[in-house]
């Protein structure tokens, strides 16, 4: 077994509309390791929550497929591909074990994931309860140690939802997901919903926690600032494809791609003064829509005859820094070799 | 005259079943012709109501808005009328701030039907193509309904609307909120164009200090329903006075490994502003907190170089 | 290094510029439309509706014989190939007094529920946007109203009254009209708390232009689909007030007074209590189908 608690190789996930096809996730590779970070950052629609959903196999049936490709927890692929209801079935079945012991996750809105007619206490009292065989006692007093961890007195134990705030809400969310000790956590814009001062307690919980229980955690984020708050090593998402993946110290010191560096320009920043951000024209492709070479060429302002009609594979630029453009395509690199320049983002 | 707008001891309170809420409580400021006030705060701080309340959206409990030079809280409905179309609001969810039910020019031509603007129909159409072109929208979407667009369009689309009747002020409510970056800065830049060109003036309401940053002349900091700190952009970021002001600006993530700043991690959330008490507001969450700070509320006091905060130990704080 | 492309980027550049010119229109009517035609039963409820509409329009083309055509000859015969449905006590084709009927029950009921919403729609608007004390005594005028049993109430005003079309219009539209308007006042509530209507105070829209423009067009969903349900039930009020002898008298080919005339015959003839039941019967579950695809389509989580 590898020390990497989560691998996910060569995703790729449609969804099947009415209206056509969206491609939404295409050809995603990224591992984790224990109490390591991930940070998958995007714009809205390019396919991050799409990635956790079928992390936590909680795709909208019946549109959403997975097409082909492997999720790997702990080296067991846990992701049907088939398209048998009975394998299908099976699969849930598995994973609904796995949901909340193994995987867990936390969603934005802190609000709508508690049930807001039981107290909090009882519902990670549930949790506990649901994935181990300890007795109601065992699994009160250990709810209260998860409030007293993320902060919350174990005193309010009874009360409600609606009787906390946006913040302490999401640290009850936290001690849920986090209370059958889960060896991959992840966070879907866990904090966007917050206030800054309350973001910044709910980020420093989060760190704090996940290096306490060691556990693998992947951050889907739009924010630029918490990847380099909390990540170890991050992927840009854009239109379904790792558009440039590698270390935070690759990504933030050196990033790459055109899009990547887009999104670092027009960020309006504290500790320079620009006159007018930088910005790109155009939009991102639709997922329904895709075209056939680089899915990023129409906006691109590096695009060059290097660029040709067929999508870019992932070209490492240094040891664990990948990059989806033509730019950084070796000199031997022969476009009639097909995939055999690439190298997965895993490796 | 160079404020276009003076705002005086204004007040909001909004009774609620446990007493009176202080969405806005004495808040005063002045902004210039031409420039932009950005006013910054976490939510529930009272920033929305403030900008409401300046387009007499809300009316105020009380207070004076002036604007080139007349009370507008004390006009009546007629002569209010009259002077609405030079002020006018840019809304942060372009989604739910336009009628899912008309198409984009229909959008952009209520302001001018509304006012009967244009006697006959070709010229407000032609007007309308126009506000299009000034937006960076293209002619093709003329027909199209908004949640056919995306975000970035949509709120084009609100710029259009509010800059119809040719204002003089624009109250911006958190308009790039929900936009990604790269639409973000696109909104961003087309504002900063807009005022270039026409002379605008923005009141720019946003939680998002490194925005706020980007493109105001001043900036109001306010904390539960009052201006904490108060002075012009740069000298905020050179020389951030209060607490909670220094709290804030640490508390956000910066996009880069270098430079990284020492977080000052605040206890506690925003206290209710219902019946608040005569003490500073932000006493409970405050790092340096005393005896005092729980007893009297802090006014506003001037520090030099037009920089007011309110904070009884500023000074000791500060080291100045 | 890899070899260039040009011809066959120039093609793709090509393609990506003709879409770029094609934008997609469509309303939210016609999206709705869209989702509507992709549901089977509701197509099914509204082609039984658009026939049902035509018969009555071409009655007089369609019917062999006229409604009151009484030959004391042929009186109780079962369905047979000349009289279809069969023939009633007096000797009329029920065929044809079913076909006319159309004429009577689907009008009535349209009508009942169209003063219904108008009625309760004004009182109802005015009550939603202006809100505090408006609202409230409004609203309890409703609520007194509405604590009558809406047949009870019917066969009151028809009893004060009298009988006839025009009382029972009367008497179901009054009756219903506080159920009616608490759907439009909510359906506006709904809408009201949006943030473009405050976008059109912003504007400066006048009240007037507030509601007509912006509240009702979008509150427009839930009530078209109320619209239906309410037909339907209009039309099972006008036949039971009629089949209790308090609406539409014979000889109007009323589907309820038929049914109320027959009730006699349920062991001698059945066939004449079959088959205004069964007309009943269609148009209602047309309608509640209609209305159910109406509301589905309607949905106002528009993307």
């Amino acid at each position: 077994m590898s020390d990497k608690v989560l691998e996910v190789k060569n995703l790729i996930v449609h969804y099947e509309t009415d209206d056509g096809v969206a491609e939404a996730v295409n050809d995603i590779s990224f591992s984790i390791g224990a109490g390591e970070t991930v940070g998958l950052v995007g714009e809205t629609g390019a396919g991050k929550t799409t990635i956790a959903l079928t992390i936590m196999g909680l795709l909208p049936r019946p549109a959403g497929h997975v097409i082909s490709g492997e999720i790997l927890l702990d080296g067991k692929n846990i992701v049907e591909t088939s398209r048998s209801r009975f394998r299908q079935r099976q699969n849930d079945r598995m994973m609904r074990k796995l949901r909340g012991n193994d995987i867990s996750m936390i969603f934005q809105d802190p609000m709508s994931a508690l049930n807001p007619v039981l107290p909090v206490g009882e519902q990670i009292a549930e949790v506990i309860s649901l994935h181990n065989k300890v007795s109601k006692a065992e699994a009160v007093k250990r709810a209260m140690e998860m409030m007293e961890l993320v902060g919350i007195s174990a005193e309010r134990y009874k009360n409600y939802p609606h009787e906390f705030s946006g913040g302490m809400k999401q640290r009850i969310v936290i001690a849920i997901a986090l209370a059958c000790n889960p060896r991959v956590l992840i966070a879907d814009e866990p904090t966007t919903a917050l206030d800054v001062t309350i973001q910044a307690q709910v980020l420093q919980l989060m760190n704090g926690l996940k290096q306490k229980f060691n556990t693998a955690l992947l951050m889907i984020t739009h924010d630029l600032g918490v990847v380099a708050d909390i990540c170890d090593k991050c992927g840009v998402v854009y239109a379904g494809q790792m558009v440039e993946y590698g270390t935070i110290e690759h990504i933030f010191n050196n990033p790459s791609h055109p899009y990547t560096k887009a999104l670092f320009n027009a960020l309006p920043s504290l500790d320079k003064d620009v006159e007018r951000l930088e910005s790109i024209p155009g939009l991102m492709s639709d997922p329904m829509a895709l075209p056939p070479d680089c899915s990023f060429r129409e906006r691109c302002n590096a695009k060059c005859d290097k660029c040709i009609p067929k999508d870019p594979p992932l070209f490492e630029l240094e040891p664990g820094h990948f990059v989806r453009c033509y730019h950084f395509a070796p000199s031997d690199w022969e476009v009639t070799s097909g995939t055999a320049g690439e190298k997965e983002a895993s490796k | 005259m160079s404020e276009i707008l003076k705002v005086r001891n204004l007040k909001k309170y909004y009774p609620v079943s446990s007493g009176t809420l202080h969405a806005v409580d004495d808040v005063s400021f002045d902004l210039n012709y031409g420039e932009t006030l950005g006013i910054v705060g976490e939510s529930g701080c009272g920033k929305s109501t403030l900008g409401k309340t300046v387009l007499r959206l809300i009316n105020p409990t009380s207070g004076e808005i002036n604007f080139e030079g007349k009370d507008i809280t004390v006009i009546d409905n007629r002569e209010f009328t009259a002077l609405r179309p030079q002020m006018q609001m840019i809304f942060q969810d372009p989604m739910s701030s336009l009628n899912p039910r008309m198409s984009v020019s229909q959008q952009i031509a209520e302001p001018l039907r509304i006012y009967k603007v244009f006697k006959n129909s070709a010229d407000l159409e032609k007007r309308v193509l126009e506000l299009m072109d000034t937006v960076g929208l293209a002619r093709r979407y003329v027909e199209t309904y908004p949640h056919e667009l995306d975000g970035g369009r949509r709120q084009r689309i609100g710029v259009a609307r509010a800059l119809a009747l040719n204002p003089k002020l624009i109250v911006c409510d958190e308009p790039v909120s929900a936009l990604d970056v790269l639409i973000q800065a696109q909104i961003l830049n087309l504002l900063q164009d807009l005022q270039k060109e026409r002379g605008l003036s923005y009141m720019f309401i946003t939680h998002n200090l490194s925005v706020v940053k980007h493109i105001s002349n001043k900036i109001c900091v306010m904390y539960l329903g009052q201006v904490i700190e108060q002075c012009e952009t740069k000298e905020l970021f050179n020389k951030t006075l209060h607490p909670y002001t220094q709290a804030l600006l640490s508390a956000i993530p910066v996009p880069s490994l270098k430079n990284r700043r020492e977080r000052i991690i605040l206890k506690g959330e925003l206290t209710s502003p219902i019946n608040p008490k005569d003490n500073c507001r932000f006493a409970p969450r405050c790092l340096y907190a005393r005896e005092e700070c729980f007893s009297s509320c802090p006014k506003l006091q001037d520090i030099g170089g037009n920089h007011q905060v309110a904070c009884h130990f500023v000074k000791e704080i500060n080291k100045l | 290094m890899a070899k260039l492309y040009t011809p066959a980027m120039a093609a793709i550049d090509k393609k990506k510029a003709r879409l770029k010119g094609k934008v997609q229109k469509s309303s939210p009517g016609r999206e709705a439309w869209k989702r509507l035609r992709r549901n089977k039963l509701a197509i099914a409820g509204l082609v039984i509706l658009i026939i049902l509409v035509l018969i009555a329009v071409f009655a007089p083309f369609i019917a062999p014989e006229g409604i009151d055509n009484q030959v004391l000859t042929r009186r109780l015969q079962p369905p047979s190939s000349e009289h279809i449905m069969g023939t009633d006590e007096f000797g009329r084709d029920i065929f044809s007094r079913i076909i006319y009927g159309t004429q009577i029950s689907f009008p009535v009921g349209l009508i009942c529920t169209v003063i219904a919403f108008a009625l309760g729609g004004v009182l109802a608007s005015i009550a939603a946007f202006k809100g505090g004390r408006v609202d409230n005594v409004i609203m309890r005028f409703m609520d007194i109203f509405q604590s009558i049993p809406p047949l009870l109430f019917a066969i009151a005003i028809a009893a004060s009254l009298g009988n006839g079309i025009v009382n029972l219009v009367l008497a179901i539209s009054l009756s219903t009209m506080p159920a009616r308007s608490r759907v439009i006042r909510a359906a506006i509530l709904t809408v009201k708390s949006n943030d473009y209507i405050e976008s059109a105070r912003a504007i400066g829209a006048s009240s007037t232009r507030q509601l007509l423009k912006y509240m009702l067009p979008n509150a427009m969903g839930p009530i078209l689909t109320a619209f239906t349900f309410s037909v339907a039930t209009a039309i099972l009020t006008v036949s039971s007030m009629s089949y209790i002898g308090l609406g539409i008298t014979p000889p109007t080919p009323e589907w309820g007074s038929m049914l109320s005339s027959s009730k006699a015959l349920l062991r001698t003839a059945p066939y004449t209590l079959y088959f205004p039941g069964l007309m009943i019967m269609i148009t209602v579950l047309a309608l509640n189908l209609f209305g159910d695809g109406l509301r589905d389509a309607l949905d106002p989580r528009l993307k």
